[in-house]
């Protein structure tokens, strides 16, 4: 069959239908149909379908190999990351299920679509001439886009800026970036390198039987970035294998540059979130003043009972929230630690007594002002029966 | 050495890691700590959606503690009831938002005891995993916690302040089985 633009989009327009018609209640209230029989057997179809019409196309052998050999690497990485993040953090049961009989299932209610996507995306951008590929790679990333955007997810449900602001971080830019990357592959490989990085990691969320209990942070960190860079070095590796790109024009294209810039921010931000044995807490009341004032940064090293005493400055762990407060005594009863603590600026001590095992850490300094973004955030939230908790320790 | 050597090296290398994680985590579950479902997925998205204290009657009860809850943690403060033998019931709601159908497996009660508060007993009405709760995609479930204050208490007030989590996993033969709740 010959090339044909106007096919093309028009198959991506049919894409997309199918992906709003999917994502909303009509079928979702039929979730059991759709899930085992109806989705796997439309990409299926589909991929014959193309298939049959559009022949084989012929792949760019030389970037095919490096491109591959790139992308099993980023897979790998994003793996262990996400893996080492589990042991700063902890782990949870993974919610899959991972037996044989639940793996096979996945493979086909999942696993079907998610290979026949990336075949089809191959197919269609490869259905157009040069001079067009770029535009339609674009577009069909942009349906992939919005057909990963589960909009079911927000029915019924109230959708707060903070919730917003998360699923796009956890769930859109991810999905930008990955396109991104899986279309610009399909113009100048094929369509494995794609098929390759969704299945393997994919795979692993199916098979682990323990899952890090990621931050929505830590998540939109790792799933954005790995395959950013992925995308630098297949660009970077295109370049270079480019016989009329320029010297310079391929030095300015090498991921190397801009790596440890990436992982300084990675860092700064796995700080942030506490991952590390030091890290930052927002004070948000007026409790500790005047030497703690609401919008400074407590930097809190986590510590044991053993090495904290009366006078010491703690956090220690409540229902919901966190305290930061003053050792005023230091007791033991039946082999067990427990404090008495006092915020410098409440008139009495704290309603309960601080158990051993509620202990985070100890706070070392402070840092004027840092904290406010941290608390415009967390105020969103917070009911205001929680503050009068944090004020008093109850 | 050949760009394309080094990178197969590189993943050779990241192979073995992989399997010494692997095998590391076969030696050592015992001391790992594992918690709950995990978080880590963005295809699940199973969380508590309302609480509420109510009274005998099933009406809403604000006189005898607070209810707060997150996306996994209902929050009981200052659960205080009149006499012994008294008892409020928490109803929390639960929600599938996700695309895939989840079965309840457990439920977790952490209690910090107030004043004579190990007179108070907080129990599922209806022990997850036990009837095989089921919830579907966008579906929703609810589910009571019994709170009760010991009709053999011989104090004159008693306090609790609990919270209730849940573990789920995936349920893969719904296809026969109509699901608990929709």
């Amino acid at each position: 069959m010959q090339k044909s633009k106007n096919a093309t989009i028009a198959i991506i327009f049919l894409i997309l239908g199918y992906g709003l018609f999917a994502t909303f209640k009509l079928i979702v209230k039929y979730n059991i149909a759709y899930l085992y029989i109806i989705n796997p057997i439309v990409w299926s179809t589909l991929v014959i379908v193309l298939r049959v019409l559009l022949g084989k196309n012929t792949e760019n052998k030389r970037l095919r190999k490096p491109i591959i050999q790139y992308t099993i690497t980023a897979s790998l990485v994003y793996i262990i990351t996400y893996m080492i993040s589990g042991l700063f953090i902890s782990f949870g049961k993974n919610p899959f299920a991972t037996n044989l009989k639940g793996f096979i299932i996945n493979v086909w209610i999942l696993g079907v679509a998610i290979v026949a996507k990336e075949y089809i995306r191959y197919k269609l951008i490869n259905n157009v001439y040069d001079k067009d590929k770029t535009k339609i790679a674009v577009f069909i990333s942009i349906v992939y886009v919005i057909i990963d955007i589960e909009f079911n997810r927000f029915i019924g449900f109230k959708l707060t800026p903070l919730a917003l602001t998360k699923y796009s971080f956890q769930s859109v830019l991810p999905s930008i970036i990955k396109n991104l990357l899986f279309s610009y592959s399909a113009i100048y490989c094929s369509y494995l390198p794609a098929v390759i990085y969704e299945i393997t990691t994919h795979f692993y969320f199916w098979l682990s039987p323990i899952l890090p209990n990621s931050p929505w942070v830590m998540t939109a960190i790792i799933d954005t970035i790995i395959p950013f860079i992925l995308f630098l070095y297949i660009r970077y590796i295109k370049n270079k294998l480019d016989k009329f790109r320029t010297k310079e024009n391929i030095i300015n294209s090498d991921p190397r540059q801009i790596i440890p810039l990436v992982i300084v921010i990675i860092l700064a931000i796995w700080f942030a979130i506490g991952v590390f044995p030091i890290k930052p807490v927002a004070i948000a009341s007026a409790s500790m003043e005047k030497e703690l004032y609401i919008g400074d940064v407590a930097i809190v090293k986590k510590c044991s009972v053993n090495d904290v005493q009366v006078g010491d400055i703690i956090e220690y762990q409540m229902d919901n929230f966190t305290v930061i407060h003053r050792i005023m005594q230091k007791s033991q009863r039946k082999g067990r630690i427990y404090f008495i603590t006092k915020g410098d600026n409440n008139k009495s001590p704290d309603a309960n007594e601080v158990i051993e095992d509620q202990l985070i850490g100890k706070v070392l300094f402070r840092i004027r002002y840092l904290g406010y973004p941290a608390i415009w955030i967390h105020l969103i939230e917070v009911h205001e029966a929680e503050i009068e908790g944090i004020e008093t320790g109850k | 050495m050949k760009k394309s050597k080094k990178r197969n090296y590189a993943i050779i290398v990241l192979i073995v890691l992989l399997l010494a994680m692997a095998i590391g985590y076969a030696v050592f579950s015992s001391t790992l700590t594992i918690s709950g479902t995990a978080t880590g997925s963005t295809t699940w998205d199973v969380r508590f959606t309302n609480a509420v204290l109510l009274d005998a009657s099933g009406n809403a009860d604000t006189a005898h503690g607070t209810v707060s809850y997150t996306a996994d943690t209902v929050t009981a403060t200052g659960i205080t009831l009149s006499y012994p033998g008294d008892a409020v019931n928490l109803r929390v709601t639960i929600t599938n938002a996700g695309n895939l159908p989840a079965e309840l497996t457990g439920y977790t009660i952490s209690e910090t005891n107030g004043t004579n508060g190990a007179d108070i007993t907080v129990t599922p009405a209806v022990a997850a995993g036990t009837t095989g709760e089921v919830i579907a995609a966008n579906g929703t479930c609810t589910q009571d916690f019994v709170v009760k204050w010991n009709a053999n208490s011989t104090h004159d007030s008693a306090v609790k302040n609990f919270t209730v989590t849940f573990t789920y996993q995936q349920k893969t033969n719904e296809v026969n089985i109509a699901p608990a709740h929709t």
